[in-house]
């Protein structure tokens, strides 16, 4: 299988949505929380949660005991040439890794929190060069920084816990009338006998604290993720410049693949169209200086003339139809493809399903798909049958084109499916070829439809 | 006069064939690339090459190429190039070596068959046959134009008509002018720009006219 970008392909939204849909999942993902709160006693989170947050206390200690060594020793070496560099590396380096445990730690308690990029080490790249490379990565220094702040935060929520169950037991120890219970606070309360009304107070302070507790410990867990996105996950900058890098990346494919559109037009009309004029052109011009002299000769040659006038205008007219076909504006996807399939030398069946019209751009770019794959089946699969599939739903458009030929075909670079996979990028589509040696090949188009 | 075609379409290596066979010229090879037309021209020794300039594999300017290697290798080869767009650049490429027995000639010209055949066989004489749309643009840029504008119409347009290799009788019987006006406007042309005196050779003619222009 063949990928025309690095995304997941399939039921990943392409990655502007992705992005819009990380800046605000905070909220979402509170606001699923809530919606949840009646299952919150039973559910697996709430146990996940209450070990995420113990992980977080006792290993965040480790941690940042460990990170608040690494760091004076940097700071110490910082000026020692080489020495420096590789503890500063060294430092970042193990930073990662901690920051990785912790991720996976959310992970399995069910928030996902993206990963900052890391240098790589490339195959040309000396020990010493990878060492440099992650000493010069400054914008790994969040990850100490992580380990460091997250420590007096889970201290924090530890005492919050403890003094809540503290407090609800203590409730139910005074409303059962112990005047001194042994421990700590209670001290303060004195030996008191509460009346009726009372203990009733207190039964229903201690039973609401203890049904409460759960959602303290979610949010807590809640109050966690915030964290480790805000520090351990890529910065907003950092999307949006990797959003601004990706958006450069695809308008520079839709220029060429609009730039390749156009030369695929001229070479159409000079290779198809032009001679075929030419010739007819010649043709007359023959005919008129025979005409007076050998009127059956003119007479052969008008006729020729004539077929290759029949010829040159319907080659005029699928060229026409194949730079845009007027029926995709005026009726749509399905009624285009009609003729497309028409055309083609391989029965294809044709199956649309689309909730709303699409935007014209994004129907050209499914036409377009559909037009070069159908072309390929005719002209190299060897298939006997093909199929067309059109879904939409309103957020993903989708194509797939199905035969079942040999296969073999790929992504080349200049090839006609690479033009493709330019000009989908262009709309933040996915281009997928799956087309093993024996076949079957299909191809699958993404798009999404919220622009 | 035996004759090679070089064209990638099929349909137009047979129109041409089907004019020259008009004009009583014999084809002896025709061809769709660049490398065939090196071997025919090789085995056959034609009188002339009609060669298009667009040719696979590429499809750019391999036909341009193979005529400079022609007339590198079979000097003698008198050469026709055909294009579906005239470029002023390609004709002084094509011009930069000599004059002799080379034609640059928009592929629609074929149209017109007398003219057509008429610069077939000035080429295959040893003349030169320049397309009027080459001309125009070597006279859209040339930087000769103060004296240019020293002409006259009719004289700026028997200029035209000596670059694109006409002799003065086909000067004469374009304009429908006698042959004594065009010598005379052609005397006057020569004077007013300052060039040698007219030569008797018509293709030194042409290259006295389009260095000229060109410089």
């Amino acid at each position: 299988m063949e990928r025309a970008t690095g995304s997941v392909v399939g039921q990943a939204p392409p990655s502007r949505l992705r992005l819009a849909a990380r800046l605000s999942d905070g909220r979402v993902r509170n606001v699923r929380e809530v919606r949840s709160a009646l299952r919150i006693y039973v559910s697996r989170e709430t146990g996940a949660a209450h070990l995420s947050l113990l992980l977080a206390l006792v290993v965040g200690a480790f941690f940042a005991a460990a990170t608040l060594v690494l760091l004076i020793v940097s700071l110490a070496t910082a000026w020692i040439i080489g020495v420096g560099v590789a503890v500063r590396g060294g430092t970042l380096r193990l930073a990662a890794r901690m920051a990785a445990f912790d991720r996976r730690r959310l992970a399995w308690f069910g928030a996902s929190v993206e990963s900052v990029p890391l240098p790589r080490r490339e195959p040309h790249m000396s020990l010493w060069q990878s060492q440099q490379a992650w000493a010069g990565a400054s914008w790994l220094w969040r990850l100490p920084a992580y380990q460091l702040l997250r420590l007096p935060v889970a201290a924090a929520m530890g005492f919050v816990a403890v003094s809540w169950w503290w407090a609800a037991i203590i409730c139910f120890v005074l409303a059962a009338g112990g005047s001194k219970p042994s421990l700590l606070l209670a001290w303060q309360v004195g030996p008191v006998s509460p009346g009726p009304v009372g203990v009733l107070a207190l039964v229903v302070t201690g039973v609401v604290a203890l049904l409460a507790w759960p959602f303290v410990a979610v949010a807590m867990a809640g109050a966690d993720v915030l964290l480790a996105r805000w520090l351990l996950g890529p910065s907003r900058s950092r999307l949006l410049a990797a959003e601004v890098t990706r958006l450069g990346a695809a308008r520079h494919l839709a220029v060429e693949s609009a730039e390749a559109e156009r030369r695929r037009i001229e070479r159409d009309l000079h290779d198809g169209l032009q001679p075929q004029l030419v010739s007819l052109a010649l043709d007359l011009g023959l005919a008129k200086a025979r005409l007076d002299r050998d009127p059956e000769a003119a007479r052969s040659m008008v006729e020729r003339a004539h077929e290759g006038a029949k010829r040159a205008t319907e080659d005029l007219r699928n060229l026409v139809r194949g730079i845009h076909p007027a029926v995709l504006d005026e009726r749509g996807l399905d009624a285009a493809l009609s003729a497309l399939v028409a055309g083609c030398a391989v029965p294809v069946s044709v199956d649309v399903t689309l909730r709303q019209r699409p935007d014209a751009v994004l129907e050209s770019a499914a036409y377009f798909v559909i037009a070069e794959a159908i072309t390929n089946v005719t002209k190299h699969s060897g298939a006997r049958t093909a199929t067309v599939t059109v879904t939409g739903n309103g957020t993903l458009l989708r194509v797939v084109v199905e035969d079942d030929g040999h296969g073999g075909a790929h992504l080349e670079p200049g090839g006609g499916l690479a033009g493709l996979a330019a000009r989908l990028a262009s709309v933040d589509g996915i281009l997928t070829v799956s087309s093993p040696p024996d076949g079957p090949t299909r191809i699958e188009a993404v798009m999404p439809c919220e622009r | 006069m035996r004759a090679v075609i070089a064209d990638d379409s099929v349909l137009l290596r047979e129109g041409i064939g089907r004019l020259l066979a008009e004009g009583g010229i014999e084809v002896v090879g025709t061809v769709g690339d660049a490398d065939s037309l090196l071997l025919a021209v090789r085995d056959h020794k034609p009188d002339l090459a009609i060669i298009d300039v667009r040719m696979p594999p590429a499809h750019r300017d391999e036909g341009l190429r193979a005529a400079i290697e022609i007339r590198q290798r079979w000097p003698d080869v008198a050469l026709l190039v055909l294009s579906q767009f005239v470029e002023e650049r390609y004709a002084t490429e094509l011009l930069s070596a000599e004059s002799r027995s080379v034609g640059y000639l928009l592929k629609d010209r074929v149209a017109d068959v007398a003219e057509f055949i008429d610069a077939v066989r000035r080429v295959a004489d040893g003349g030169t046959a320049i397309d009027a749309e080459v001309v125009r643009q070597i006279l859209a840029r040339t930087r000769r134009a103060d004296p240019l504008r020293r002409l006259t119409p009719r004289e700026r347009a028997v200029l035209a008509l000596m670059a694109e290799g006409r002799s003065n009788t086909s000067i004469a019987s374009t304009l429908v002018v006698s042959m004594g006006a065009v010598e005379k406007h052609v005397a006057s042309i020569f004077a007013k720009l300052d060039l040698p005196a007219d030569d008797e050779q018509l293709q030194r003619r042409v290259m006295a006219v389009l260095r000229y222009l060109n410089s």
